[in-house]
């Protein structure tokens, strides 16, 4: 077995149904409670009926981990995701601008950085959304070579294409 | 205080102000929250007054509210409320708006708008900061390019971060329509009871919150666990086919299998157009399926669109209630045909419901000759699309006909009566100013009893209806506790359920004895505020506590054809309903049941009652 | 040694109560079915059994006397 085969998840927007369940998992997982902000992954609905799921992708080249001036985060061995060490983090947010899609979240009343940890390698979030059976997100084998920076367009962008394209219906 | 923030927000648009009032638990545990506390927010406030408040004046406030289940059951619901410009009484209008969830993270239970702005405003919510902002340019905008704008303006103030939840009205709301929606993502209407009308005379466009925090602390957070997960799994197990067709199932069920799907303006209740059905409207018009609200898997929500003459038009499933009162009860049996004409309400701003109610009554009396071109401007006829979107407009935008069909069905009749000189009320299909839901009672088939709108305190809302035994599900304390607590009606589990769910969020301990009760104060409230009535019409019990004429009249088509509601039986069980409730066989609640529900202090509406 | 099984069914507010006898033990989603066979349900999916307070699964079999209140899920729309 390879080492470096790592768990990913892959998201279809397409499947979604914008009941952000994936969140409410995510935030009682980590917090134990119900949280929407704090949740690492997001649900962005813009335009109705076409919701985006925007979560952490593990980029290859892990420019957050490689951007923190205080050596606050580092990557997990086993999941290849990103680990917060909550005592270094100080929320200076150079993690967060240097993220091509500002994923890593800061939110008020948390004292470090959120950002996902593929929760050890069984994402709630994603379980959540399989027991429902909508299944927009699912764990795949990680891509290789870049390609899993494809999944980072701007939720906005990326739900204003499909509420154009499939609700409206093109030109 | 579990569940909830004990804060409501008051904004005032007159004087630009807003504060924080901070609300005692032991009011949450008589009101619980939504449907309750909007109404004892409005006795208490307004009580003294009622007769003489205009609803569509600044002194009418707009209430926004969750309960103590908001965000933590499946499901997300708000309750929209005021004094209704439809039964002068007090409706809990639901709505799913993410809106909710926000608010409450946002750390208040409630928004509460006075006054009224001079100029278009729109209201911003963010944690402690409030802000009211200038809506000039968002004023007059329809649903669509709204929801398109409001994104772009999100989009440039909070960059990557995922934008606020909304409420927001339609051009209906602007001209205050009585038949107006407050709306939200589109599709979602809170339509009875006609707020949006109440929101436009306040020059409030828009509301829109984000909330940062986390939802209240849970006073059992392991129970809270274990019954969340276990109703998510109940749901998604017993709904599965619910989510595969929704609400539009009932253009077959109730029309077809339960005779009590209204067909025009409630002349019949039962057709077998199989095209009119899930399989029909899936077919021709779903782009997506399914579509959720915060929190659910149950999911009956799916998005159609149709095309004509190249315009886009977009909606929902259509939901049940669309698709009856904007298909077959304007003679209406083709899916794109409703959802086109759904697709137009919701992007005026209008009620499906009440709208469709109205237009069903004004093409009945064309058809009659009670209405001619004169009156109308060009001609009438069952499924007629095209006229009945110009008559939409003409309503949205109060031109024409649409000036006094804009006053909703009852008041619409009213004048029509007077201009023509003869009776036309009994052609109205709706209980004290509010157009019955698309649920028949004749045939006895479908969910509501006989007394259902005539003994509502919320008339015709099919989602508030009366009942027997009260201290069950089938009665509207039910639908009282379910918009208090606030929980979407679709996702029911049933009452030991709820009840449960309740004291693990709250800690409460109610007993179910506890929650039926608090059902019984919240409708006991209503009932003599909506008796209260005014300024502009009353209700007298012996006259208004009926169904409308054509619910006597036999069924004409359909297998249970002849079949019609049985007026002794109404008085019987009414009579049964009132008693049950501790109230006078007028309705009028007795003084010894106040004092029992607490509402000892309210007994003072009481003589205002029996003076007048 | 099997003994009768006798379930009765009721929904708050309608005056149609359907008692099922069996020699064997019967599955809720019979007992539905046959209750809404006889009291004009027919959408299986707007109600559930509720025996003290507790949903039952369509799966689950009953033995022996019980009385199950039917309740109404989906009411309107």
């Amino acid at each position: 077995m390879s080492e470096k085969r790592r768990i990913w998840i892959l998201i279809d927007p397409l499947k979604c149904t914008g009941c952000r369940l994936c969140e409410i998992a995510c935030s009682l997982k980590h917090h134990g409670l119900i949280w929407p902000s704090a949740s690492r992954i997001q649900v962005y609905e813009p335009y109705p009926g076409a919701p985006v799921p925007v979560v952490c992708v593990q980029c290859h080249d892990y420019p957050c981990v490689n951007s923190c001036p205080f050596g606050a985060l580092g990557i997990d061995e086993k999941t290849g995701a990103v680990v917060v060490y909550e005592d270094k983090c100080t929320l200076c947010g150079t993690c967060v601008q240097a993220c091509p899609l500002n994923i890593p979240r800061i939110v008020p009343g948390l004292r470090s950085v959120q950002i996902c940890d593929l929760c050890g390698g069984e994402p709630e979030c994603v379980e959540t959304c399989e027991l429902v059976g909508y299944h927009a997100l699912k764990i795949v084998s990680k891509p290789e070579g870049g390609v899993e920076k494809t999944l980072l367009v701007d939720p906005y962008y990326k739900s204003k294409e499909i509420y154009e394209r499939i609700i409206l219906g093109g030109k | 205080m579990y569940g909830l923030n004990g804060r409501i927000l008051e904004v005032d648009l007159t004087t630009n102000n807003y504060r924080v009032v901070e609300v005692e638990e032991k009011i949450y545990k008589l009101f619980m929250g939504g449907r309750g506390l909007a109404t004892y927010i409005l006795a208490k406030t307004l009580g003294e007054k009622w007769r003489l408040l205009d609803p569509l004046s600044p002194e009418n406030p707009l209430i926004i509210a969750t309960g103590p289940l908001t965000g933590y059951y499946p499901g997300i619901k708000l309750i929209v409320s005021g004094k209704s410009p439809q039964s002068n009484g007090v409706v809990g209008s639901a709505i799913s708006s993410e809106l909710a969830v926000e608010l409450k993270a946002a750390g208040y239970d409630a928004i509460v708008v006075k006054g009224a702005s001079e100029k278009p405003v729109y209201l911003y919510i963010e944690d402690n900061r409030v802000e009211i902002r200038d809506a000039s340019d968002l004023w007059g905008l329809r649903g669509r390019e709204l929801i398109e704008k409001l994104v772009e303006k999100a989009k440039r103030e909070h960059g990557l971060e995922r934008p606020p939840g909304h409420l927001y009205i339609g051009p209906a709301g602007e001209n205050l329509v009585r038949t107006a929606a407050v709306m939200a993502k589109l599709a979602h209407a809170s339509g009875y009871g006609g707020y949006g009308a109440v929101m436009g005379s306040k020059k409030l466009k828009a509301i829109l919150v984000k909330g940062n925090n986390p939802l209240p602390r849970i006073y059992n957070p392991e129970k809270f666990i274990e019954l969340r997960q276990q109703a998510v799994k109940t749901l998604v197990e017993r709904f599965a086919r619910f989510r595969q067709w929704g609400t539009v199932s009932g253009t077959w069920y109730h029309g077809y299998h339960t005779s009590s799907m209204p067909i025009k303006n409630w002349q019949e209740e039962w057709h077998d157009n199989k095209e009119f059905s899930p399989g029909g409207f899936e077919s021709k018009t779903w782009v997506k399926n399914p579509w959720a609200d915060y929190g659910c898997p149950t999911a009956c929500m799916k998005l159609s669109r149709t095309i004509a003459h190249g315009d886009k038009y977009v909606t929902d499933g259509p939901d049940y209630e669309m698709a009856a009162y904007l298909g077959t009860n304007l003679g209406v049996f083709k899916p794109e045909d409703a959802v086109r004409l759904s697709a137009v309400a919701d992007d005026l701003g209008l009620c499906g419901i009440q709208t469709g109610n109205v237009v069903g009554f004004a093409i009945e009396l064309y058809e009659k000759g009670l209405l001619t071109k004169e009156d109308v401007g060009y001609e009438l006829k069952w499924g007629d699309v095209e006229a009945i979107e110009k008559l939409l407009y003409d309503i949205a935008y109060r031109r024409g006909i649409g000036r006094i069909l804009a006053e909703g069905v009852y008041r619409a009749a009213l004048e029509l009566s007077r201009v023509k000189n003869t009776d036309l009320l009994k052609y109205t299909v709706q209980v004290k100013g509010i157009g019955i839901g698309a649920h028949g009672i004749r045939s006895g088939l479908d969910y509501p009893q006989p007394i259902a709108y005539a003994c509502s305190v919320q008339g015709g809302d099919h989602t508030s209806v009366a009942g027997l035994p009260v201290k069950s599900t089938e009665s509207e304390a039910w639908a009282a506790i379910m918009d208090s607590s606030v929980v979407c009606m679709f996702n029911d589990l049933g009452d030991n359920f709820i009840l449960e769910y309740l004291n693990a969020v709250t800690g409460w301990n109610y007993t179910l004895d506890d929650l039926y009760n608090t059902g019984r104060r919240i409708l006991t409230l209503q009932r003599i505020l909506l008796l209260l009535g005014g300024p502009d019409v009353t209700w007298n019990p012996l006259e208004h506590d009926d169904n409308p004429p054509r619910f006597y009249e036999p069924l004409p088509t359909g297998p249970y054809k002849g079949r019609a509601t049985d007026k002794s039986k109404v008085l019987e069980l009414k009579a049964k309903y009132y008693a049950e409730l501790g109230w006078d066989e007028k309705g009028v609640p007795r003084e010894e049941t106040m004092d029992k529900l607490g509402l000892g202090e309210f007994k003072n509406l009481l003589k205002q009652l029996v003076q007048g | 040694m099997q003994s009768k099984t006798r379930i009765c069914l009721k929904l708050a507010g309608s005056e149609c109560t359907l008692c099922i006898e069996s020699s064997n033990c019967i599955s809720i989603a019979y007992a539905l079915d046959k209750y809404m066979e006889e009291c004009g349900r027919v959408d299986l999916e707007h109600i559930v059994a509720v025996e003290g307070g507790r949903i039952l699964g369509l799966n689950e079999v009953l033995c022996g006397e019980k009385e199950i209140t039917v309740v109404r899920l989906v009411r309107g729309g």
